[in-house]
């Protein structure tokens, strides 16, 4: 079964090479085999999660042994990563129509293919050394895949910060990786495990560092973030919904992984910075949202937000785990792991149906949008979906796991201390804070791109998307309402999951009602009957309102504020509607404004009119470019090595070759 | 079975008839302050009769999201009152959700009028969701604190386990944690019903309206509905005051017919105190500009903090 | 003693809402209510002295009660309002802190005014609620002398710290002789009353009682 799905990926990846020639065909043959992969794997997972682990050898020398160990974590992870795919592949081939006659559509296909294949291995492989070589091909297929529309300057410049980035990030994983092979004498990571409990405590430190600076600067936790608002933007849309809703969950699955599995999650202040991190990454992702006016970076700023919250509940999963609470470390787990099932499905969806938007409109410039639901009504109401997911509503999906996630944070009170109470009570407050701003931010989205009256010719002229694209969009938002009225069934599965790492099974109680609760003071929810409420309150007034409705409702332009027609112009813009926020947290976005008037002959005619508002990136600002800048200082200096002379250059092997014999002389061998 | 089912209805019921009384009463009072005669306490009833009786005038620019928001904010206010013990403990529905589904359901009241308030392509509406989700954002996290310090206090978000709970312990559930965060909330009821300081329900300057801006499109049959929706949110974020702070009196599920006719009084003297009390504060304090009202809110934030912080040094650890 | 009183509900209510005022106070921007919220704050204060005589029975300390009700709570505050209608100066605070900084950062005060008491192991853990309050109300009161401009706020600052130290002694002492309260009435009215003529002194020189313009001095 597992080397059905790898086959039916290369075979996706081959045939789109082979069929480069012919657009629609090639396209089809890539978009459906990796449908039919990810199918499999939705199988294949679903049987390991209920069943037994999976592992497989392959040959080779005792020392490097490669193999696949899939265990129930990592096949959350597979099975996350193939409901994505199957949906995205579904989108692509709809999709991609856009590129026909522009692009190498065969170049796109296999790279997609082999891209997810190589999430696949990342997720499966059990050996140091096997994992970092398909790591590395992750990344530098999806770099490919960002520079995919290579001929547009800030493109490059995007995949140019990724492949920076993700290599500093690989740089740290190894050194963590090393520190464990320093130990375990192996690179499997199964005696990783091993080595993790006889490490000095100053170690395990240092490996969990090097771990949480490495898959974090994947993950895009802030302050490592910088490369994802400009890397996941610039992808096309299909790949975008793939690295924002898996790619960086990967990441998340090595941090739980390396945190637990390895390190044996022992000490609490490792707890306490994850959840401090993903405090930080959810506000501040969220705050950059909000101003943004870009769609596909708007969503990727909500992304690092969305991480953030995910690592809280790691982060709450972790302290408790430490302060030796097993039940109440599998409930933040289990809100940590809902919360990034829901995120990978209500992002693939708000991701494509950007994407849709793009292909339409031409236009991913929200201020350039709007009357979008009256001319692609259908799309409309899918993203719709998706922003009420995302924005955590009842009783869509999001609310369950952001639920859950307070309530694991309000669990912190069952802990003796006082310094957790009140980081987690913060933690707490800034949650909600972020949950209310991705409420603006989203709003924001839908009501300025949807709705009102078209603000541009783009807008105007946008058509509904295609049958395939609508078909990939409508499965993610039938699984984001399944997953908000259906936790019942959900919530066993990752119980299962989370005490593969938490050694915990027994931490939610079901009732009737489709009730689930936490066993503590009788908290419980039900997203069902919540449902049932709502639709009997839609219902009643609907029919009060129905049955006095006169079939000719007055209708009306809106007021123009004393125009005499009411025109788009007069409508709200998307950065007035944000701009509250602005001005509220000015300390943190230091915006800088232009305003550039020429006058004609007299100073009372304003012949132009320019205004120019710009925000700053704290953390690339005031972090990032001076180590940049210093790097860059420096490297200069180091020019001077550098002096073209064969015979320098042979005594600096020499020199080297020297020192490295007077290492084995003086006994630095052992 | 029956019983929860007439108990469910019978709820519904009060909220519905009690919150445009307890509009009225808040109006009256205010003028009484301002030596008014002001409009007679069942004003609001004749109001939302009067208006299910108009037609709508609709804008030419909407989509349906205009035509359901009202409808669907409504319900949400609605069920969240389900969720909310308002004069006997022990919710027949009081599984379904808890103090925090409450604040997420009225998240998606919310989420829906300020969505249709873009909808008809006023400059208008547009200001007044925007001024709306910035207060909800403000609000927000001073809101969770303080759920968090009663939380804390009685260990459950559950609703009815809160007001069961803190009336069992009669007046020994007085304590600084308890008045701290009251006084949060109670600074955070100011803004999630839309008062003075933080926004005016009598004004339509554009400068100074939030709620009246994004509803401003609205009239006939919908505004109606929108008016008694906010209304009924207006009560239900009352008895969230009167049923977390000062439970005392009422009944739980298993009492008799006398209990519950009690409750329900005690019940309906505590909202139109707490109505009195804000009208006083309404008439004595003057709108704040919507840039300061961060500090308010820091205000309240603080206060949460402090009922938690104070909870924690009060009993160790 | 002390653990009964100080853990009983009354004074840990009085002792909130003294916080409660203390914020109040940091968290509003007109000199009439800052002063108006010093004054309910000196009220609560003798509250919790009378509180604290009632359950221990000394009578020396209603007296202090009532001295800190008519010094604290009328006189000082309408002597502050005198100077602020006699030298006609701007109602509002001006800040170098804004307010919600400030205010989270009364807030960073508190918790760590908590873990202060709470690493001086020989304080039992009733009072340790009035004794980080009165940690509080000290740290406060200087912060609200660093970040206002006003040098009425400054006087006002001094003041809050004078009422955590009495919150502190009256808590870990059950009131303390009254000798030595008499005498620090005495050196607050006094002191008051200086700066007060300071502040007149500041004002005629400069026409104004910001305290920025103090910097001009240096020559």
């Amino acid at each position: 079964m597992f080397f059905g799905i790898i086959a039916f990926y290369l075979i996706g990846a081959a045939s789109a090479v082979v069929l480069n020639k012919k657009d629609r065909l090639c396209s089809y043959s890539s978009f459906i085999s990796s449908a039919i992969a990810a199918l499999l794997g939705i199988i294949f997972s679903i049987s390991i999660i209920f069943g037994d682990t999976f592992s497989y050898d392959l040959s080779g020398g005792s020392y490097l042994k490669f193999g696949f160990f899939v265990d129930k974590l990592a096949a959350f992870f597979i099975l996350v990563i193939s409901i994505s795919v199957f949906a995205v592949s579904i989108y692509s081939t709809g999709y991609v129509r856009e590129y026909f006659g522009k692009k190498n559509i065969g170049y796109l296909g296999s790279l997609y293919n082999i891209f997810v294949l190589s999430m696949i291995l990342v997720a499966s492989a059990d050996n140091a050394v096997m994992f970092l070589i398909v790591w590395e091909l992750m990344s530098v297929v999806s770099y490919f895949l960002v520079v995919y529309e290579h001929e547009k300057p800030e493109t490059r410049k995007a995949g140019f910060i990724y492949i920076v980035m993700t290599h500093i990030g690989t740089g740290f994983i190894m050194l963590s990786f090393l520190l464990f092979v320093g130990t375990s004498a192996s690179y499997s990571f199964a005696t990783f495990a091993e080595a993790g409990k006889t490490m000095t405590p100053l170690l395990k430190d240092l490996a969990f560092i090097f771990a949480l600076i490495g898959f974090g600067t994947k993950a895009g936790i802030v302050p490592m973030h910088i490369w994802l608002p400009y890397a996941h933007p610039e992808a096309p849309s299909n790949v975008s919904a793939l690295m924002s809703g898996v790619m960086i969950k990967i990441a998340i699955f090595m941090l739980i992984r390396v945190f637990f599995d390895f390190l044996g999650a022992s000490q609490a202040w490792w707890g306490y910075l994850v959840l401090i991190l993903g405090t930080i990454s959810a506000i501040l992702g969220i705050l950059y949202a909000v101003v943004e006016s870009d769609i596909k970076r708007m969503l990727a700023f909500s992304s690092i937000e969305n991480i953030g919250i995910i690592l809280i509940g790691i982060g709450a999963s972790m302290i408790f785990f430490a302060s030796g609470k097993p039940v109440l470390a599998s409930i933040a787990a289990v809100a940590a792991l809902y919360h990034l099932l829901n995120h990978s499905i209500f992002k693939g969806l708000l991701f494509m149906g950007a994407g849709s938007i793009l292909y339409s409109t031409h236009t991913k410039n929200i201020e350039e949008l709007g009357g979008l639901i009256k001319k692609m009504p259908k799309s409309a109401i899918l993203i719709l979906i998706g922003v009420l997911s995302i924005c955590a509503l009842p009783p869509f999906s999001g609310f369950v796991s952001e639920w859950l996630t307070f309530q694991s944070l309000l669990l912190g009170f069952n802990l003796n201390e006082s310094f957790p109470r009140i980081i987690l009570s913060i933690s707490a407050a800034t949650l909600a804070l972020t949950g209310a701003l991705a409420a603006y931010c989203f709003l924001k989205f839908f009501g300025i791109g949807f709705l009102a009256l078209p603000r541009s010719k783009h807008a105007e002229h946008a058509k509904e998307a295609n049958t395939p694209m609508l078909i990939g969009m409508g499965i993610f938002a039938a699984l984001s309402i399944l997953l908000g009225i259906l936790p019942f069934y959900v919530l066993p599965v990752l119980e299962r999951i989370a005490a593969s790492f938490t050694g915990n099974l027994e931490s939610f109680t079901f009732g009737e009602f489709a009730t689930f609760s936490i066993p503590s003071g009788a908290i419980s929810s039900s997203t069902p009957v919540i449902l049932a409420l709502m639709i009997i309150f839609i219902f009643i007034p609907s029919i009060i309102l129905f049955l006095k409705y006169r079939k000719d409702q007055p209708v009306y332009e809106t007021w123009g504020c004393g125009q005499p027609v009411s025109t788009s112009r007069n409508e709200y813009t998307a950065t007035a509607f944000s701009k509250p926020v602005l001005m509220w947290f000015k300390n943190i976005y230091r915006p800088k404004r232009e305003i550039d008037i020429t006058y004609s002959t007299s100073p009372l005619l304003k012949e132009s009119f320019k205004f120019e508002s710009r925000i700053e990136q704290v953390i690339e600002q005031y972090l990032y470019e001076p180590v940049v800048g210093f790097v860059i200082s420096r490297s200069r200096k180091l020019l001077k090595i550098r002096t073209g002379s064969i015979q320098t250059y042979l005594g600096y092997i020499f020199g080297t070759l020297i020192i490295l014999f007077m290492y084995v002389i003086t006994g630095g061998s052992s | 079975m029956i019983s929860a089912l007439v108990s469910v209805i019978f709820q519904i019921i009060i909220i519905l008839a009690l919150s445009p009384l307890l509009s009225g009463i808040i109006k009256k009072t205010k003028a009484f302050f301002q030596i008014r005669k002001g409009p007679s306490i069942f004003q609001p009833y004749y109001d939302v009769a009067k208006l299910l009786r108009k037609d709508s005038v609709i804008s030419q620019n909407v989509s349906w999201i205009f035509h359901a928001a009202p409808i669907i904010s409504f319900a949400a206010v609605m069920t969240a009152g389900l969720l909310i013990p308002i004069f006997i403990t022990r919710l027949p529905l009081g599984f379904a959700g808890d103090l925090i589904a409450v604040v997420y359901l009225f998240a998606l009241a919310r989420f829906f009028t300020a969505l249709a308030s873009l909808d008809a392509g006023s400059s208008f509406g547009g200001m007044g969701g925007s001024r709306e989700m910035f207060v909800a954002a403000m609000v927000e996290p001073a809101l969770m604190l303080s759920i968090f310090a009663v939380a804390l206090n009685v260990g459950s978000t559950n609703l009815s386990y809160i007001s069961q709970t803190v009336s069992g312990l009669g007046i020994d559930a007085l304590s600084p944690y308890q008045i701290l965060a009251f006084v949060a909330l109670f600074i955070i009821a100011i803004a999630e019903t839309g008062r003075i300081p933080v926004d005016n329900p009598s004004t339509h300057l554009e400068l100074t309206m939030i709620h009246e801006a994004m509803i401003l499109e609205y009239s006939g049959k919908q505004l109606a509905i929108v008016e008694l929706g906010a209304m009924v949110k207006q009560l239900l974020v009352f008895s969230l005051l009167a049923n977390i702070f000062f439970p005392w009196g009422i009944a739980s599920r298993e009492a008799g017919i006398v209990t519950i006719v009690l409750a329900l009084v005690v019940y309906i003297i505590k909202i139109f105190m707490i109505g009195i009390a804000m009208a006083v504060v309404e008439t004595s304090t003057a709108k704040w500009r919507l840039f300061r009202l961060p500090d308010l809110l820091s205000i309240s934030l603080m206060f949460s903090f402090l009922a938690l912080v104070s909870f924690i040094i009060v009993k160790g650890g | 003693m002390a653990e009964i009183i100080f853990g009983s509900n009354t004074m840990q209510l009085l002792i909130a809402l003294i916080l409660v005022s203390t914020f109040m106070i940091l968290g509003s921007t007109r000199l009439y209510s800052c002063i108006r919220d010093f004054g309910i704050q000196s009220f609560l204060l003798a509250c919790v002295a009378g509180t604290v005589a009632f359950s221990t029975g000394k009578d020396e300390i209603y007296i202090i009660a009532v001295l800190t009700i008519l010094f604290k709570s009328i006189v000082i505050p309408y002597f502050l309002l005198y100077i602020i209608r006699e030298i006609k100066v701007k109602k509002e605070v001006e800040l170098y802190v804004k307010i919600s900084p400030s205010l989270i950062i009364g807030g960073m005060l508190v918790v760590i005014s908590y873990y202060l008491i709470r690493s001086i192991n020989v304080i039992s853990e009733l009072s340790s609620f009035a004794l980080s309050a009165s940690v509080s109300l000290v740290s406060i009161g200087l912060f609200i002398m660093i970040s206002r401009k006003k040098a009425i706020m400054q006087m006002l600052g001094i003041l809050i710290m004078e009422n955590g130290l009495f919150l502190g002694a009256i808590s870990l002492t059950n009131g303390m002789p009254l000798l030595v309260e008499l005498g620090i009435f005495f050196d607050v009215l006094i002191a008051v009353l200086i700066m007060g003529i300071l502040i007149f002194r500041i004002n005629k020189t400069f026409e104004s009682i910001d305290t920025d313009l103090l910097k001009t001095l240096i020559g």
